[in-house]
């Protein structure tokens, strides 16, 4: 029963998707759209609530347990409860100014900060990366060196010759790789998609093998 | 006869029933996926038959190298931390869910404490039941701790840097990252290495695989995760659904083939008819 429903459910709600992909028949079609589609947007507003419940549980937690690093929870649960009180009840929700203060002047920057150290890792990555210690990696940083010496002025300016590799290796190696990786990809979405229709994948519903 | 006549002859049998789309992809692929269901329940039948012999599946060092991280988590008492992606419910979320489910049931048979990050509370809460389904299976429901699931934050850089902190923080021994990530595949990755942690990513957005390659000890190339279900359960039946996975994409890469050479010797045929209606 516990998962005869779910597998049910999903076949039933997939199938009806899967004929409004491509058939025209009006009532399904129309069940699709004004009930199917607007049902996963309110399951999912249902789920919000879940979250913000296991991040208040634990870091309450944190708090009344004293659990190392605390002072942060309170933090996180002071804002939490200070962007909740700003976008439920100011007036204009999410578009008071209160808010939009908040929301601009924190979470803008500090998402733009995390991101930007993305560069500082690259750097770190491809340094522990580019080591000639087997056949394949002296080729990556083989083929790393070209791409990167043709992307720079400066390759230009040593040679001619760089950003010409550089452009056959990104337009025609690299292309052709990543367009066979992806009708691999689309190839397994579409069995992945099959496999939980019809109830072959069920790791999702609890371990049961 | 050119594109613009043939689709004038076609239009006619299908308009009624059939939907079309701006790419005009729609009999292509309603009759790829119809061949591909007829697929699915020859190789359904094939594989409830057990006398009937399967493809067999060959080595994925990257799944194969889950039972040793968990191994090493075991020994040096530290946790492994569960990373099932950015997306929602999506195909790749299903696929990590599905290792999920392995590695959950591992590290409660060898007491390995196992940390869940997540950035959709709809996912935590799955996740969160097949995770103590494991533990109950593997008779050690007490050993679930639901402290360690924890959902970070909707923000895709706030998830990364909760991410992070936690696995620098817990020092984890294993950092598994499957399903669909983004931008945030190197902090993440970049952070595991930094621990010190043996990592493992499978996912499917070929932008971020160079950075994975680069930054993580296995990774699954691309469509490996949708393996993964059936490679770490020897089921058949899954195995028949990748049996007939690769029939499709055997046909697909004969029409690549194909098209290329009609192309070359001047005839748009091939790609004509895949756009017919």
């Amino acid at each position: 029963m516990r998962r005869t429903v779910p597998l049910t459910i999903s076949f039933v709600a997939g199938m009806i998707m899967v004929i409004d992909g491509w058939l025209k028949i009006g009532f399904i079609n129309n069940f699709a759209t004004r009930y199917l589609m607007p049902s996963v947007t309110i399951s999912v507003g249902w789920a919000a609530g879940l979250g913000a419940l296991n991040l208040i549980r634990l870091h309450s937690r944190n708090i009344a347990q004293k659990r190392l690093n605390y002072q942060y929870s309170f933090v996180l649960l002071g804002f939490f409860f200070l962007m909740l009180t700003c976008g439920v009840f100011l007036q204009g929700n999410t578009t008071a100014p209160f808010y939009q203060f908040f929301y601009s002047s924190f979470q803008v920057n500090l998402s733009a900060a995390v991101y930007s150290l993305n560069s500082f890792y690259l750097v770190s990555a491809c340094y522990r990366t580019f080591r000639a210690r087997s056949w394949e990696s002296t080729a990556l940083l083989v083929v790393a060196c070209f791409t990167m010496i043709g992307s720079v002025p400066m390759g230009a300016a040593m040679w001619g010759g760089f950003p010409v590799i550089q452009n056959w290796i990104v337009k025609v190696i690299n292309d052709a790789a990543i367009r066979g990786l992806s009708i691999g990809v689309t190839l397994g979405t579409l069995s992945q998609c099959v496999r939980n229709l019809v109830g072959i994948e069920r790791g999702h519903l609890q371990a049961g093998e | 006869m050119n594109l613009a006549s043939m689709r004038a002859a076609v239009a006619p049998l299908f308009t009624s029933w059939l939907k079309s789309d701006s790419n005009q992809i729609s009999l292509a692929s309603f009759l790829l996926f119809g061949f591909f269901a007829a697929l699915v329940i020859y190789y359904y039948r094939v594989a409830t038959q057990s006398s009937r012999p399967l493809p067999k599946l060959r080595r994925i060092a990257g799944l194969d190298a889950i039972d040793e991280s968990i191994g090493r988590a075991t020994e040096m008492g530290r946790p492994v931390v569960f990373n099932p992606g950015m997306s929602s419910f999506s195909a790749p979320t299903y696929g990590a869910l599905a290792v999920l489910s392995y590695v959950a049931k591992q590290t409660a048979r060898y007491d390995v404490r196992l940390i869940g990050c997540f950035r959709y509370p709809e996912v935590l809460a799955v996740a969160q039941s097949t995770i103590q389904a494991c533990y109950v299976e593997e008779g050690k429901p007490d050993a679930f701790r639901t402290d360690d699931m924890r959902y970070l934050s909707g923000d895709q850089f706030g998830f990364a840097s909760g991410c992070v902190g936690i696995v620098q923080r817990e020092r984890a021994a294993a950092h598994h990252m499957f399903g669909s990530l983004a931008a945030e595949a190197l902090l993440l990755a970049e952070a595991g290495a930094a621990a010190g942690a043996i990592q493992i990513a499978g996912q499917t957005n070929n932008l971020q695989t160079p950075f994975l390659v680069a930054a993580c000890d296995y990774c699954l190339m691309v469509e490996e995760l949708y393996v993964a279900s059936a490679y770490l359960t020897q089921d058949r039946l899954r195995t028949g659904m990748l049996a007939a996975q690769d029939i499709i994409k055997v046909i697909l890469i004969a029409l690549i083939l194909s098209g290329t050479l009609f192309v070359t010797f001047g005839s748009t045929l091939i790609g004509d008819l895949l756009i017919l209606y």
